[in-house]
């Protein structure tokens, strides 16, 4: 009952005019920044801090940044399928069966499934949340260094192992994303590596300059090379509504999807990430034809997307029931919060309900928008595959340039685009599938940083990773899963190539 | 393509050579109980010379088979190998890649709106081969619609050219 | 509700018209100043520097637009100040970290910290606190080290950086009182008291603006302060010194620098005008809800200081023969 009259409450905050507007401005910029590639929900939340101490209330400040950041889940999508281009690291797998889709003309059933799934996702999410929040909490606390570890490696090993066509180049692609996550500063040692001597390759590659140059730039020197230049990227458009099919194949998806995400995403660190690979697996493993993924299987892109949604509403728990921001765009809001003299954590639903339901119910009305926002916006979308490649390239190309550069301000990160570009392009020709580069590239941190902190902790000793419940319960699956795995292998499966 | 393939694994067996070599050497393994730096990219380097090797051996088995398995690659695989004339895809592709070089390098010197004008220019120009009315007018209304939104809309720091100042 | 509505449009058209207006010619400042965080957004410093952006219009005809440029553990942006011009246009915020004051013993610096910039104004210290679970055996520091000497355990630490101030603070603490300390490094504040908070390690270290919110939620107990006086943010809990450690730092100091060549009445104008952002109310309101304390020094005192703590860090790191590559 009291989340009832508190709800009401929060609604009552939410439903005037003028978070309305902001909720309504908030899902506008976010839809905006989540379909411009190289722009991250984290980077617009910070460009707009300044904006916000203009704004006497700090809820209505909290509603904006809210929404750019469930709003840009929503966009993230939208270049990922029509332009094999992620802008977010949680929208990586939706490349794998996305741009399939879109290339056999079916990108307005991809991009429709995922604004669809994005809603039921995020909207059910928000209910666990009102539910929930303060109950769940703790678990986010259970996750120390072994339980962070086995979680991002079984995480990226189950995506690699599971989806690509080859488990070894998909093992190869996995170690590079390591190696070149390691280059610069080393948090732990305070080591410089693989530096060389340059000052700007001391703060290592960013994720934007390493996602847009492998598959933006990739795929947009392998076009270059073919004859048919000034011819759309992809041709046909084809329908652009889902099918009663492609409801009735992707609507378990969804709802498997948004379980995954609801419960990963509370977790602090990769949660939207790795909530989107374990959904991915989990898809193709139950699946009935499980040959369909990457190859443009309308579940591979419903399941992901509607992860990281439900991932996306989840992350706010910990900060508004523990006051931990979980990844960078909370982290800006936490910001936000404090320099407004609120602090976030166990006391915000006491002493400041109005701010916690506010937000919460804000959720609802933003998630709704969004939907009203997006589904019209998809017949839009898929004619930007119509644009002649001559102008989309280059348009690209200077997106791409100039959000690699807005990051650290450093031409450098030009150079390196580039350069990850033309290995982008080898990486085409050579037929490996650069989505397990992008996705260890990003978990390294976590991988890496939790291993050698779980061995600190422990005294060197790795029985730290199985006397740990959670941790041993997670490794534990994956050796079933790839028990199981191997066995159908043996039976009809080469090792190289399928 | 198989022999593609074979150099480029064989380039991965030294490529990880070199890294679990550099991480030995410079950056140390340190002891269990405290992993250094090197630890996790020596472990990466052998992997990555083991599984160069696996990938070698699998060029020679799987052979003729992978020519047929892979053919769903990027949307440049249309033309496919079965046009062998490597000089005229590498002229279609080389003056793209140096346009972006010279656009970088141009970036700061003369700053934002005037390289992205130059790039626009050189793109339409040289690469698309398109008339000089129809060139004028996508990159003026290109780089004018992207200042407009990265500088006035988003807010985001572009040079402005050191030539000037 | 209306006023917001209006102050936001309001702010959109002169947002839009800044690089238009700016072109003015006038005396400094004639446009608005940009302040550099080297550090990402929503940390310690960031908070400091947008609480200052925030009040700074009060007492100056040009607004100061905070920039983040993280990367390189703060010297990057750093660096982009020291080769900025001399003109007062482009300020450091966050003068006097780890990068400034405990680096430089430690590694090879691009410029150097106290010859390439010009200290303008201290504003704050950020002190080194050190934490523990409420359930934890012992409530002092005097008490750990007892408990540790008894069960001959390693204490295990969670701390914010490598070789940070709070990293320092500890490894000395260990080996003066002759104990064991593990420290656990992570990547940032943040994360490292989170995993404190899990019970993941037995104790931890970190400023007092990162911790408020766990200390206010009764998460935590601090059971000391690594700082010559006790910490104003932290009025109750004890310095090391007073627990018999003879372990003192300077934590991490957080002021403001302007490249080397600004014109004297620049920084002059500068000091001037930080000062009343300090002395303001609504500042020092909004300081004291983040657990920042407010303690301002001049620029020629602010300088000695600099020099006097890179001294003390470099003293420690060699008291400890603490290397790095």
């Amino acid at each position: 009952m009291e989340i009832f009259s508190g709800l009401i409450n929060g609604f009552s905050v939410a439903l005037t005019p003028v978070n309305v507007l902001f909720a309504f401005l908030g899902a506008i910029l976010g839809t905006a920044v989540g379909v411009l590639p190289g722009l991250g929900p984290a980077a617009t939340i910070a460009l707009l801090l300044p904006a916000t101490y203009a704004i006497s209330s700090p809820v209505t400040a909290i509603i904006l940044m809210a929404g750019i950041f469930y709003g840009s889940q929503y966009g993230g999508s939208t270049t990922s399928i029509l332009l094999n281009l992620p802008g977010e690291a949680s929208s990586v797998v939706t490349c794998i069966d996305g741009y399939k889709m879109a290339q056999k003309g079916r990108a307005g059933a991809a991009l429709g499934i995922a604004a669809i799934g994005s809603f039921a996702a995020g909207t059910v999410g928000i209910v666990g949340m009102t539910l929930f929040a303060p109950k769940i909490a703790g678990f986010a606390l259970s996750f120390g260094p072994p339980e962070m570890f086995s979680l991002a490696l079984v995480g990226l090993l189950m995506a690699v192992t599971l989806s690509g066509a080859s488990i070894v180049k998909g093992l190869i692609m996995m170690a590079m994303g390591l190696l070149l996550a390691s280059v610069g500063l080393d948090p732990i040692s305070g080591k410089t590596r693989f530096s060389f001597g340059v000052i700007e390759l001391q703060s290592g590659f960013d994720f934007v300059t390493l996602a847009m140059g492998v598959f933006g730039l990739g795929e947009i020197f392998t076009g270059l090379e073919s004859a048919m230049k000034s011819e759309a990227v992809t041709t046909k458009v084809g329908q652009v509504w889902p099918t009663v099919k492609d409801w009735v194949d992707s609507r378990m998806a969804i709802l498997r999807g948004t379980l995954i995400g609801f419960v990963v995403g509370i977790i602090p660190g990769g949660g939207a990430v790795i909530s989107s690979l374990v959904s991915y697996a989990v898809e193709k493993k139950v699946s009935k034809r499980p040959e369909e993924f990457g190859q443009g299987a309308i579940e591979g892109v419903a399941g992901p997307e509607s992860a990281n949604n439900a991932a996306s509403s989840s992350s706010f728990i910990p900060l508004l029931t523990l006051g931990i921001p979980g990844n960078a765009s909370i982290a800006m809001i936490f910001a936000a919060l404090m320099i407004k003299g609120v602090t976030p954590g166990p006391f915000l639903i006491q002493e400041h309900p109005e701010i916690f339901w506010g937000v919460i119910a804000s959720m609802y009305v933003g998630n709704v928008m969004l939907l009203v926002l997006n589904l019209p916006l998809v017949g839009l979308w898929v004619q930007l595959v119509r644009i002649p490649f001559g102008i989309l390239a280059p348009v690209i190309i200077l997106f791409t340039a100039i959000g690699s550069y807005s990051i650290q301000g450093q031409v450098f990160d030009i150079y390196s685009l580039i350069g990850f570009g033309l290995f982008g392009y080898l990486l085409r020709k050579l037929k490996f599938e650069p989505g397990p580069l992008v996705l260890a590239f990003v978990l390294e941190p976590m991988i890496e940083g939790a291993m050698r902190r779980s061995l600190l902790i422990s005294g060197g000793s790795f029985s730290i990773f199985v006397t740990h419940p959670i941790s041993m319960a997670l490794i534990g699956m994956f050796a079933l899963l790839v028990l199981g795995q191997t066995v159908v292998m043996f039976r009809k499966k080469p090792l190289i190539n399928n | 393509m198989a022999r593609a393939e074979r150099i480029s694994s064989v380039a991965l067996v030294v490529f990880g050579v070199f890294v679990a070599a550099y991480s030995r050497h410079y950056l140390r393994l340190g002891l269990m109980i405290t992993p250094d730096a090197g630890f996790l990219p020596y472990g990466i380097g052998i992997a990555l010379s083991a599984l160069g090797a696996i990938w070698f051996v699998s060029t020679f088995l799987t052979g003729m088979a992978h020519e047929a398995g892979g053919a769903e690659g990027g949307v440049g695989e249309a033309g496919g190998e079965g046009a062998p004339d490597r000089a005229r895809r590498l002229s279609g592709m080389l003056p793209g890649v140096l346009i972006i070089i010279l656009y970088a390098w141009l970036f700061e010197r003369l700053g934002y709106p005037l390289s992205t004008v130059l790039f626009m220019v050189c793109w339409q120009k040289i690469v698309e081969r398109e008339g000089w009315l129809k060139t004028a007018a996508i990159a003026l209304l290109s780089a004018a619609a992207m200042y407009i939104l990265f500088v006035y809309l988003l807010r985001i720091y572009l040079p402005t050219g050191t030539w000037f100042s | 509700m209306k006023r917001t509505v209006t102050v936001l449009a309001a702010l959109l058209f002169v947002a839009l018209m800044l690089p238009v207006a700016s072109m003015a010619e006038d005396a400094y400042p004639a446009k608005p100043i940009t302040g550099v965080v080297p550090f990402g957004p929503g940390g310690s410093t960031d908070l400091l520097a947008r609480t200052v952006e925030k009040i700074w219009p009060k007492y100056s005809k040009q607004p100061l637009v905070i920039v983040n440029k993280p990367g390189g553990g703060g010297v990057v942006g750093t660096e982009g100040v020291v080769r900025s011009k001399p003109d007062g246009y482009t300020l450091y915020f966050g003068y006097g970290s780890g990068h400034d004051i405990v680096m430089p013993s430690l590694q090879k610096m691009p410029y150097d910290p106290q010859k390439d910039l010009i200290a303008v104004a201290r504003l704050s210290v950020h002190s080194v606190a050190i934490l523990t679970g409420t359930n934890s055996p012992f409530n002092s520091v005097k008490e750990m080290v007892a408990w540790a000497k008894k069960e001959n355990k390693p204490i295990t630490t969670a701390v914010a950086v490598k070789a940070g101030a709070v990293d320092l603070a500890l490894t000395a603490l260990g080996k003066k009182a002759g104990i064991q300390i593990v420290t656990v490094p992570f990547s940032g504040g943040a994360e490292a008291t989170t995993a404190l908070a899990g019970g993941h390690l037995m104790i931890g270290g970190g400023h007092p603006a990162e911790i408020l919110s766990h200390i206010k939620a009764g998460r935590f107990k601090v059971i000391g302060v690594a700082l010559p006086q006790r910490d104003p943010a932290l009025p109750n809990v004890p310095t090391l010194r007073e627990q018999g450690i003879d372990v003192a730092t300077w934590g991490s100091v957080k002021g403001v620098a302007a490249p080397a060549g600004t014109p004297k009445d620049v920084v002059h104008y500068l000091e001037s005008t930080l000062k009343k952002v300090t002395e303001d109310p609504d500042f020092r309101k909004a300081m004291e809800n983040m657990g920042q304390p407010v303690m301002f020094m001049g620029s020629e005192e602010y300088t000695k200081f600099i020099k006097q703590a890179t001294a003390d860090y470099a003293k420690i790191i060699k008291d400890l023969n603490i290397k790095i590559n």
